[in-house]
């Protein structure tokens, strides 16, 4: 197991620098740079800048260097906890991301938890009263929320708040607590808006689980197994519960991996409609304007994301199944 | 006049939240905070009340132009209300002129403070013309606006209060430069606080400030604190620096904030005529949305006090009217400064020498002009607003020209057909025009959707093409792309709106000469004229007419005289019939709640920074939330 653990870091170690190399070209791909797109920008304002500046814009950032010589520079400055500046908030790409990611993770924990409050005991009932009319009520409605895209949900539920609750628009606060220190008031604030992005953000979620937990716990309800605790007389939510359901629950830990990274880049168009100050928002204005330092290390971190998501799922998976577990 | 305004100073009012830190003797009383002749403002309906919060909105991480509009805006001399192209005196009481044009004696008003309390003087500017614009390391290329013949002006002090500027060449525009936008830069370092961040006034404590700010160089560490340009994102950063104007930044607009914020300035220097000391709203709350319909949601949520950027397409005109009742909100019409909607600009300088000899045949871009139905464009892409229109200044500007503006604009195919015809008459079987190397017309015209609402207008423009045997095919690209390809010249054909349609004509000359990189139909020859003939491409003889004119216009400083140049070189722009215009764009309006008042239907431009040079310190809430 120990042995196990331990190859599995080491893998993740080309597999970060891949990562990397990645992120970086990605951002680079686009014709022109940073310094392309913030002359559009003045030009629409009706101030463009001449060519001099610029050019003397693109030597101050070290846009005049060759790729390999940017990508070197960057990722020695990030090993070393700096992650450059960010050339359109003209500030440490450090001092941008941690509050968000703060929050992203918040928005993304509080949806996970919400998904499986709901999808996991719904895909039970649902298999087990298979063809009732519930399972038809849950079919229909899961197929609803997984055809419904989510930002139009966005758009649905905020112009709904809007219309009939009176909320204020976007974001997680009312705007007098957005710049006030923490406080119980703020906490129930943040509660009072965190549901929209929770439900947006969980419908579709929910209604594919409810797909799987449905389909897998049926594969197993007509196992011999689960005759044979019928026959030695078990109560059946006992047995339903405490056998097929466990087996049945290994593809949600074996995709928790993905879940992680999900949320947190998932939610890109759901946060920037909702205006939720999470990192979906900045990263899309960051790979719009080029802005490659802050893009690049957001999409780094998402990577990472899904490096630790899998370890982790494969160690849960792991402690779970112990099929898995003896396997070397 | 002067006993006048002393014997009045014992009445100046101020703002009551000031009034307990007066009391508690942490605030100087109103009268010693104003300088000795405040600037009275004219309101625009009445004596307005104190108290409120602006509510407003940004989008995104760099939306700083929204700020510098509402609350950033106190140049020595500012435009008048009515952008009649007067300037009026502001932080300075009185500028004059040289008989030659090249020295400026300014007098400023005398006691002017900054937001900190410290005094505001000659020395300031000073500083920022020697240390700042004479600095280098900071700006290797120097400031262009308070520059002529080559070389920045030369500072000289008199006194505190009157300091002269010269220039090795007569400059006559540096009074409308003064009071445009840049010009606002000339006031924005305080040298008391501005100066510990350069090694030449601060040497042995440097090293700790930049450690402190986590910077590795000083020119870093002075932009960000001390906000070099007028377009920084760093102005709105450091709630430390000292500023003239009426709020000052409190929760600051940097990365990862979604809630900025600026308060009242005790030490602002304007009054209304009954001695109340400005301004009258007490403080801004300003949200940063990700997203442009999250504002205009917030809008119709009554959530908004005043906005026009973001949301004044007219495409909202009818969500917010439908709201207006239950958000308690009205739209102010202004004029749109811009001239155009929709400027289509063949490549006189194509790479490809066969569609460059095209686009450089004017009765083929007569022919074109011709064959839209610009009427049928304006009522179905603009609801029916503005009128057919070229690349010209407006009806309302002093420069108008209706030759340059109404030629080639009615629809007749008749005639685009014989203009066409006597270009390139023959055609292919499919109909399509064949040019001088016997293949078809046939190019590309590069939009970008992402900056205006110009991609409608062209594809109908394109499809009039068409229907005269000419291939022509939008092609949408995303801005970064059109930049570089602009850049390098590489376009066939590009479209973006018109500025410079009013008074702003003379500086934004854009389309109607070719003046820099901007101007679509002719980079390389703009390149060639700014950069004064070392790059770029040497122009034909009527361009290089209209340069010598515009060089001219740029020396003088008599209004009539820069009028009657104006004139000649838009009659030449007329002549050549450089670019293909679509129509004026309709008026623009701005979001405004019921109960804030003394909001002046301004003009929309960006040398008239609107709506702040209408005065906006002179806004007022009544009743007061």
């Amino acid at each position: 197991m120990l042995g196990f653990i331990l190859r599995r870091f080491l893998w993740m170690i080309p597999s970060f620098i891949a990562v990397s190399i990645v992120a970086f070209t990605i951002i680079q791909l686009p014709p022109g740079d940073f310094v392309t797109s913030y002359a559009a920008d003045l030009a629409t304002s009706g101030s463009p800048a001449d060519s001099d500046t610029l050019d003397a814009l693109r030597i101050r950032y070290g846009l005049d260097q060759p790729y390999v010589v940017q990508y070197l520079t960057w990722i020695g400055n990030a090993l070393r906890g700096d992650l450059g500046r960010s050339f359109e908030y003209r500030a440490p790409v450090s001092d941008i991301i941690w509050g968000r990611l703060g929050m992203t993770t918040l928005v993304a924990f509080c949806t996970l938890a919400f998904v499986w409050l709901i999808a996991f005991p719904v895909g039970v009932f649902s298999a087990v009263r298979q063809y009732s009319v519930g399972d038809y009520v849950v079919t229909f409605l899961s197929f609803l929320g997984m055809a419904t895209p989510s930002f139009l949900l966005a758009l649905f539920v905020m112009y709904m708040s809007v219309k009939f609750l009176g909320y204020s628009v976007g974001g997680l606060f009312s705007t007098e607590y957005i710049n006030a220190p923490w406080s119980l008031a703020k906490v129930a604030d943040l509660l009072h808006h965190l549901w929209i992005p929770v439900v947006v953000l969980g419908v579709a979620g929910i209604a594919s689980l409810v797909r799987i937990m449905r389909a897998n716990l049926l594969d197993e309800l007509g196992k011999p197994y689960v005759e044979t605790g019928r026959a030695k007389g078990l109560p059946e939510m006992t047995l339903i519960l405490r056998y097929p359901t466990r087996v049945a629950l290994n593809p949600f830990i074996s995709t928790v991996g993905w879940v992680l990274p999900v949320l947190v880049s998932g939610d890109v168009i759901v946060s920037s409609v909702l205006s939720l100050p999470t990192s979906g928002p900045i990263l899309i204005q960051a790979l719009k304007t080029q802005d490659m330092y802050l893009g690049g290390a957001l999409i780094m971190f998402q990577c990472i994301l899904v490096l630790v998501g899998t370890l982790l799922s494969d160690l849960l998976l792991a402690w779970v199944d112990p099929r898995i577990r003896y396997d070397r | 006049m002067l006993a006048a305004s002393s014997a009045w100073a014992a009445d100046y009012k101020q703002a009551p939240m000031l009034d307990a830190q007066v009391t508690a003797g942490t605030l100087p009383p109103v009268a010693e905070r104003l300088p000795k002749t405040p600037r009275v403002i004219e309101p625009v309906e009445k004596v307005g009340k104190y108290g409120g919060t602006w509510r407003s909105g940004l989008v995104g991480g760099s939306d700083r132009n929204w700020l510098f509009r509402i609350a950033g805006y106190e140049p020595l001399v500012a435009w008048d209300r009515e952008w009649s192209g007067k300037v009026v005196p502001n932080l300075a009481e009185a500028v004059t002129a040289s008989e030659d044009g090249k020295t400026f004696t300014v007098k400023l008003r005398e006691g002017l403070k900054w937001s900190d309390g410290k005094p505001f003087t000659s020395d300031d500017i000073g500083f920022f013309i020697n240390d700042i614009v004479g600095n280098k390391e900071l700006l290797p290329n120097g400031v262009d606006w308070i520059s002529s013949g080559g070389e920045t002006g030369k500072f000289a002090k008199v006194d505190d209060a009157n300091f002269t500027i010269t220039f090795k060449e007569p400059y006559g525009m540096f009074m409308q430069r003064l009071a445009g936008v840049y010009g606002v830069q000339i006031v924005m370092m305080a040298k008391h606080y501005c100066s510990q961040f350069m090694p030449t006034y601060n040497k042995d404590g440097l090293d700790a400030l930049m450690k402190e700010a986590g910077v590795g160089t000083w020119t870093e560490l002075f932009i960000k604190k001390c906000a070099v340009d007028t377009e920084a994102n760093e102005r709105w950063q450091n709630p430390q620096r000292p500023t003239m104007e009426p709020w000052v930044i409190k929760d600051p607009y940097i990365g990862g904030a979604s809630l900025v914020t600026l308060e009242r300035n005790p030490y602002y220097f304007k009054v209304d005529p009954e001695g109340n000391q400005l301004p009258y709203i007490d403080d801004m709350s300003i949200s940063v949305n990700a997203d442009k319909q999250t504002l205009v949601l917030k809008v119709v949520n009554g959530e908004i006090d005043y906005q026009d950027r973001h949301v004044n397409d007219n495409a909202n005109r009818a969500v917010f009217t439908d709201a207006a009742d239950k958000a308690q909100i009205h739209l102010v019409d202004g004029p749109n400064a811009d001239m155009n909607t929709t400027i289509i600009s063949l490549n006189l300088t194509s790479k490809d020498p066969v569609k460059r000899e095209i686009f450089n045949n004017k009765d083929f871009r007569i022919g074109l002009s011709y064959a839209i139905d610009r009427q049928a464009i304006i009522d179905s892409a603009f609801v029916g607003q503005g009128e057919p229109w070229q690349a010209a200044p407006r009806k309302e500007s002093p420069y108008y020209n209706e030759k340059l503006a109404k030629q080639y604009t009615e629809y007749d195919v008749a005639k685009a057909n014989e203009h066409l015809d006597k270009a390139y008459p023959k055609k292919d079987s499919n109909g399509f025009r064949l040019g001088p190397d016997g293949k078809r017309i046939s190019f590309n015209i590069m939009v970008m959707p992402a900056l205006g609402d110009f991609l409608d207008s062209t594809q109908l423009a394109a499809q009039y093409w068409q229907a005269v045997g000419i291939d022509a095919k939008v092609q949408t690209v995303d801005r970064t792309l059109f930049y570089d390809r602009k850049d390098n010249n590489e376009q066939d054909a590009a479209v973006f709106l018109g500025s410079g349609g009013m008074g702003d004509a003379i500086f934004e000359p854009t389309f109607y000469f070719p003046f820099w990189n901007e101007t679509l139909f002719a980079v390389p020859w703009g390149n060639w004229y700014a950069s004064g003939g070392k790059a770029g491409e040497e122009p034909p003889a009527a361009a290089k007419k209209q340069m010598e004119i515009y060089r001219e216009i740029t020396k003088s400083s008599d209004p009539e005289k820069q009028k009657a140049l104006m004139k000649q070189l838009l009659d030449i722009s007329a002549d050549e019939f450089y670019a293909i215009g679509i129509s004026t764009p309709g008026p623009l309006f701005s979001a405004t709640k019921n109960n804030l008042h003394n909001v002046y239907p301004r003009p929309f431009a960006w040398t008239y920074p609107s709506p702040v040079a209408s005065n906006t310190e002179q806004y007022y809430f009544d009743p007061v939330k």
